[in-house]
């Protein structure tokens, strides 16, 4: 989508019909609307919203401007209306909504007149496109425009898309960006087809007929319950996941508080400890590797180990047993006189020959069984010594690795209680300052609350892993039953196939997201640090939420700004570059970038840095900036931009601007 | 004994569900259909293809 | 041989619950949560019978205590050749169970069951190697579960119990010594 034309009719603030024409042209992307602060910048996002998706975003729903309001006499009808026109697919679209007042109404209170206006006015919409003449127009069906447009850029996305600045340093921290991103990057068809097949799958499974299998049936109640239970752990899940991230939200914020203490001895105290608790972290999360590969360690082959002596004896005693036998005779590898015993009992020989007892073949046959095992121990003693020699390769530091491994652990174990200690005595740095006292004390319970809440979710993790085993379980005995029985052989079937294509769609899913979220997180650290002087890492979490990945320490609402777009440029770039554009989906589009004062919050440096990024990442940016910003913001900005217009309010014959009265210049 | 029955599926069967289902997905983006009525359609679906010869 | 489902009740199953990571449908899991020193309950399957028999521990199943284990038959599949070795070592050597070397060597290498005389004969044998399974079981819950409370305890244990083998071993090397100098 790239936007060409917007037309207001006396859309709220702007009166008569305002035309802003945006600019085309991919080298010169930027079009710019300068205004003062409360000159309606705000509006022209609306008016986007409101023609493209009938979503009224102001607090007086109202539209119509009130200068042409004020003139309205009962049972006097206006109109007002915004036309988006875009280019989507090489084809030219006109989006057009208004909504048509009648005034009930009219009378005077004091000085001011009330004109009321009908509760529900009646709103229409059309789209057409231009024919390739150029001239002729086709509408579309009215009961398809919905359709089309979220074709055209999917409702749920416009948010990303048609953004104000007071909104703008939220984004990045928004609790979950799963659903935008997913959809974005088009994993929503196989995040869709998975669920769908899931449940298309249980749909089978009820299909088959227990009845006359108790086991079967047993199972299948079962399964239900685990179904039911997992659900519940699911929704249990979610609850102890919002919790952490508040307690843990909580408690950033009280570091940042912390932070903002004007002591510098506190200040240092903070920074010590972030640094310490880090350091801390990086420590325990060795330790658990330690201890993980210590066990790993423990369970390689510990019979080789601990068999040892037994193993020795039985060498021994085997050696012995070949000596009384006579020594090593030649026998057919790898056979045993149960072998022969099986030739005898058949009555004839692998080539055919009957072998009877007292004929020449039979005696043969007899004399190899006697050089075979366990009769005969040559071969078997060879056998058994290879055998031995190959479970113990490898282990013959078996004792020294378990050894060394102990030595490491302790050795990070050592260093956690040091650092644990450093911590304690930093934390009570923090406390000896009165001002500060109370904020530690909150943070530290914000910390405790976290710990319990990420136990709770551990452990629901827990039953959550279980109780699916136990699906898989129950499931493994319904299909055994189903394969034993004839009529539901069709059934098992049906499950056979759609679990197969479910295991490759949840396969699919996962590695496609892994793609995107390691593009997106490599793509917001190399935006964020073109437009951030400073050194920050950066990741993105499983919900697509952006972290530093040190610790969080305070962030100004530049510095949130900053993340912002570092993540809107980097998921619009993406979406423009197809990132998983491959034959089996079809995925990604052009995108417009509409910004409302994107830069209030934002200081001069990041203003700067963010301008140089936007016009190359979004196909097409609209903004509407202050004065003020602007001629930070023109230095980067000017080259790109292709149409600039400016927002003015009509000055009354005193001199005095008139609010109702906006125009764009 | 549990792979068996999957040794047995037929690779291209399972091929042409899985295209069908995209299929079905990416049209359902914007259709946006119900959840019971896309779990219908995909079930049919499937016991057509793999009733299929 | 190691084809079939294999189950334990009371008291041991209680113990290879506490010794092994569990998997799976399991009940009583929350009973059984401290460190596990093996991943897998075959793990402890294939070692256990080895360290009954150095500790010399056969043990008997008790119900006196509610308990209840077992792996599917499935889970022997890869694991098969290394419990058939181990198998194999204590038919050897295990001179309690069957004083003639002679037949102790046959065993060892008996595996078809075509006859109701082998069958029995496996029989025997697969008892005495889960009799010291479950001695196994009991020696490694006496030296882990029994004197560990935390992650810590077990590693320390883990090592000490490793270090401890070893330096046996190395003692009976040394007594070899002795014993090879003083008779020649």
């Amino acid at each position: 989508m790239i936007l060409k034309r917007l037309e207001m009719n006396n859309f709220r603030q702007y009166i008569g019909d305002q035309t802003v024409e945006f600019s085309t042209d991919p080298e010169k992307n930027v079009t710019v609307l300068i205004g003062v602060n409360t000159s309606g910048k705000t509006t022209i996002v609306r008016a986007f919203e409101w023609c493209l998706y009938s979503k009224n975003g102001f607090e007086d729903q109202v539209l119509l401007n009130s200068e042409v309001r004020q003139r309205m006499n009962v049972g006097d009808v206006q109109e007002t209306y915004v036309a988006v026109t875009f280019i989507h697919d090489d084809r030219t679209y006109t989006i057009k909504r208004s909504v048509k007042y009648v005034c009930n109404e009219r009378y005077k209170d004091g000085e001011k007149i009330v004109v009321n206006l009908n509760k529900k006015p009646e709103e229409t919409v059309s789209l057409e496109y231009l024919q390739a003449d150029g001239q002729t127009k086709t509408p579309i069906d009215r009961s398809n425009i919905a359709e089309s447009m979220d074709r055209v850029l999917p409702k749920d996305l416009s948010d990303y898309f048609f953004f104000g600045g007071e909104r703008i340093s939220g984004i990045a921290n928004r609790a979950d960006l799963t659903k935008a991103v997913r959809g974005l990057m088009r994993l929503d068809v196989l995040e869709n087809a998975s669920t769908h097949l899931k449940s298309v799958v249980k749909v089978f499974e009820n299909d088959i007929d227990t009845t006359g299998d108790i086991n079967a049936q047993r199972a299948k109640d079962a399964l239900e319950t685990y179904n039911i239970r997992l659900s519940e752990l699911k929704n249990e899940l979610s609850n102890y996941d919002k919790e952490m991230s508040y307690w843990q939200q909580q408690e950033i914020e009280r570091n940042a508080e912390l932070a903002k203490s004007n002591i510098e001895q506190v200040k240092k105290a903070k920074e010590d400890r972030d640094r310490i608790q880090s350091a801390l972290e990086s420590e325990k999360r060795r330790l658990i590797a330690k201890r993980d590969e210590m066990v790993r360690a423990f369970n390689y082959r510990p019979y080789a180990f601990f068999g040892l002596p037994a193993i020795q004896k039985s060498l021994e005693f085997l050696e012995k047993a070949n000596e009384k036998a006579g020594g090593v005779k030649e026998s057919i590898p790898a056979m045993e006189q149960d072998a022969v015993d099986f030739l005898i009992h058949r009555g004839f020989c692998i080539c055919g020959t009957r072998l009877d007892q007292g004929t020449i073949a039979y005696q043969k046959v007899m004399e190899e069984r006697r050089v075979l095992p366990p009769e005969h121990v040559g071969d078997a003693v060879r056998q058994y010594k290879d055998k031995s020699e190959g479970y113990l390769a490898g282990t013959e530091d078996y004792a020294g690795k378990i050894e060394q491994l102990f030595k490491e652990y302790r050795l990070i174990k050592r260093e956690i209680v040091r650092l644990e200690n450093e911590k304690e005595a930093q934390g009570q740095l923090i406390i000896d300052d009165t001002d500060a006292k109370e904020i530690e004390t909150k943070r530290r319970n914000a910390h405790t609350k976290y710990l319990e809440a990420k136990q709770d979710y551990d452990s629901c993790s827990r039953k959550i892993g279980e109780c699916e085993s136990n699906i898989t379980n129950c499931e493994q005995t319904i299909k055994k039953y189903a394969k034993s029985s004839a009529k539901n052989e069709r059934t098992a079937r049906l499950i056979a196939y759609s679990q197969a294509v479910l295991s490759w769609l949840l396969e699919t899913y996962k590695g496609k997201e892994e793609i995107v979220r390691t593009e997106l997180e490599k793509r917001v650290n190399e935006n964020f640090s073109k437009m951030y002087h400073g050194v920050r890492s950066i990741e993105i979490d499983e919900k697509y939420r952006v972290k530093y990945s040190d610790i969080t320490t305070e962030e100004s609402d530049g510095l949130k700004a900053v993340k912002s777009f570092a993540f809107i440029a980097s998921l619009v770039s993406m979406a423009k570059d197809k990132i998983l554009d491959d034959s089996e989906i079809k995925l990604g589009q052009v995108y417009p970038l509409v910004m409302d004062a994107p830069f209030s919050n934002v200081d001069e440096i990041h203003i700067d840095n963010i301008c140089k990024i936007l016009p190359m990442t979004a196909n097409q940016v609209v903004m509407a900036v202050m004065q003020k910003d602007w001629e930070y913001a023109a230095k980067n900005l000017q080259r790109y931009v292709g149409k600039s217009y400016s927002i003015e309010k009509d000055r009354d014959s005193e001199g005095n601007e008139i609010d109702t009265s906006t125009h764009i210049k | 004994m549990e792979q068996n029955l999957d040794q047995k599926l037929d690779e291209n069967k399972v091929n042409v569900i899985k295209y069908r289902i995209l299929e079905m997905e990416t049209d359902n983006v914007v259709k946006k259909e119900s959840n019971p009525a896309m779990e219908d359609k995909i079930k049919k679906m499937i016991i057509t293809e793999v009733d299929k010869r | 041989m190691f084809d079939k489902d294999f189950k334990i009740t009371g008291r041991h199953a209680n113990y290879w619950k506490d010794l092994c990571e569990l998997a799976g449908n399991v009940p009583d899991r929350e009973a059984h949560n401290n460190f596990k020193i093996f991943s897998a309950y075959i793990d402890a399957y294939v070692l256990c019978p080895l360290i009954g028999y150095q500790y010399n521990r056969k043990g008997v199943l008790d119900t006196s205590e509610d308990g209840n284990a077992g792996m599917l038959a499935e889970v022997f599949g890869k694991r098969r050749a290394e419990l058939k070795y181990v198998y194999q070592i204590l038919m050897l050597i295990d001179e309690e169970s069957e004083p003639d070397e002679d037949k102790r060597l046959f065993r060892a290498f008996k595996f078809s069951e075509e006859t109701e005389d082998d069958k029995k004969l496996i029989e025997a044998n697969m008892k005495v190697f889960n009799a010291y399974f479950l001695g196994g079981l009991e020696v490694l819950h006496e030296q882990f579960v029994e004197q560990c409370h935390d992650e810590d305890d077990y590693l320390k244990a883990m090592n000490d119990f490793v270090k401890h083998f070893s330096d046996e071993q190395d003692g009976e090397a040394i007594k070899a010594g002795i014993d090879k100098i003083l008779n020649n």
